[in-house]
């Protein structure tokens, strides 16, 4: 076994003992050391660190400072920016690609992509705006991979990422700028095309 | 928490679920559990305002748990010890992959219990690194800034306040064991203090005789 693996495994067992022993007794301490004598040392010092918290649960609670907190925070913070870096570093830039890079691609716009497609303007506006909550419809999928030259896992990435980031609806003077998403179903109801189009759009012809 | 129909429902990789409980100042309604996975399902290039949300809801909640576990009787407070084992936690909870990350998403204060507890051993390493592993350090003479004075402490706390100062984690665990009736030795050979630890009897007595000894003498000075 190689060191990561060592230590992989010390944790499973050091997680499990915390787990199945909320307060270790002698008897506890005894059949785990005995089971896994690889990591006795660990077990026990566990042990000691658990019996001692137990004993803090009937003291008075300790509340952190503003600056403990306030350091946890920025930690957070620092978390969000180092896995959203790796996220970049591991996606493939084929399923980065956004509307607008697929459009750009195939030298499309909204409304020339919504010629194409035989759909009403405003129903790719959404999508593309990221005001459609998944899934699409299966027409509307393969559609807009043919209009768009891609494969329909691409729109599916294209739409993921349009969702992740949604277009802001115009302020107005009373409240903030707000996001109102719908359902791919509600969309299409939405729309003035007739409603045999809308049918056809929700496979229901 | 119980699985009454009442109990509010996670929005899971819902984003738009997220920004509802968000903006009705929900999160506390919900496990923690469901909101680190709803974390690592939406993932960290989401909705900046729904991420940043989730990740100080998560770290004020972590703080409090770590600062409720670990006492002022350890060094800068214990302050250093909550530092290392956040920064731990926090960071895994945006590794979905990592077992902390799995861990996290299925009991989260189990998993933060697991990794403050590694947090203490290493601080205990390091302290038998720096001080004198003779028995010349039963010997020291006891810290002055021993146990608070108000006065009204029960005695519970007042007990702990006696163990957390023993020189030698084992030395409390073996009075702890103590306390609960446990043998030094056994005839039988198992349920010992001296099994629990992995010392010989001998070695057992002297290190309950020595925790005894140094409590007896701080009761003799707060006396």
């Amino acid at each position: 076994m190689n060191n990561q693996t060592t230590d992989a495994r010390r944790d499973e067992v050091l997680f499990a003992f915390h787990q199945q022993c909320e307060r270790p007794t002698a008897e506890q301490i005894i059949r785990w050391t005995s089971r896994y004598p690889e990591f006795a040392d660990d077990i026990r010092e566990h042990a000691a660190i658990q019996r001692d918290w137990n004993a803090m649960e009937e003291g008075p609670v300790l509340e952190p400072s503003a600056e403990l907190l306030a350091r946890g925070r920025s930690r957070a913070l620092n978390a969000i920016h180092n896995a959203q870096a790796a996220a970049q570093a591991e996606t493939p830039p084929a399923d980065e690609s956004s509307f607008n890079v697929l459009m750009a691609a195939s030298g499309a716009t909204v409304p020339q992509l919504a010629r194409d497609v035989d759909i009403e303007r405003s129903v790719i506006a959404d999508v593309t705006a990221g005001l459609v909550r998944p899934p699409l419809g299966q027409r509307l999928r393969q559609a807009l991979a043919q209009a768009l030259q891609t494969t329909a896992a691409a729109v599916d990435s294209a739409h993921r990422l349009a969702c992740a980031s949604p277009r802001l609806g115009h302020a107005k003077a009373s409240r903030a700028p707000t996001v109102v998403t719908r359902s791919y179903e509600e969309t299409i109801r939405a729309s003035t095309m007739p409603p045999e189009r809308q049918a056809y759009w929700l496979d229901e012809d | 928490m119980s699985s009454d129909e009442d109990d509010p429902v996670s929005p899971g990789s819902d984003i738009e679920g997220w920004r509802r409980v968000i903006a009705q100042d929900a999160l506390s309604s919900l496990r923690i559990e469901d909101i680190v996975a709803g974390l690592q399902d939406i993932g960290p290039n989401a909705d900046r305002r729904v991420v940043n949300a989730l990740m100080m809801h998560i770290a004020d909640k972590l703080t409090r748990f770590l600062r409720r576990r670990v006492g002022y009787n350890h060094p800068n407070n214990g302050q250093d010890i909550i530092d290392r084992a956040h920064a731990e936690i926090i960071a895994a909870v945006l590794q979905p992959k990592s077992a902390d990350g799995k861990g996290l998403r299925e009991s989260f204060y189990g998993r933060a219990k697991f990794r403050l507890a590694d947090a203490f051993q290493k601080e205990l390493k390091h302290a038998r690194q720096e001080a004198s592993t003779d028995a010349g350090i039963l010997d020291e003479a006891p810290p002055d800034d021993f146990g608070p004075d108000d006065g009204d402490l029960n005695e519970a706390v007042f007990v702990e306040e006696l163990l957390s100062h023993l020189p030698d984690w084992r030395m409390a665990l073996a009075l702890r064991l103590d306390i609960d009736g446990c043998p030094i030795e056994s005839k039988k050979g198992t349920h010992s203090i001296a099994g629990a630890l992995g010392v010989s009897s001998k070695t057992a007595g002297e290190l309950l005789a020595e925790a005894k000894r140094l409590v007896r003498l701080r009761i003799g000075e707060r006396a």
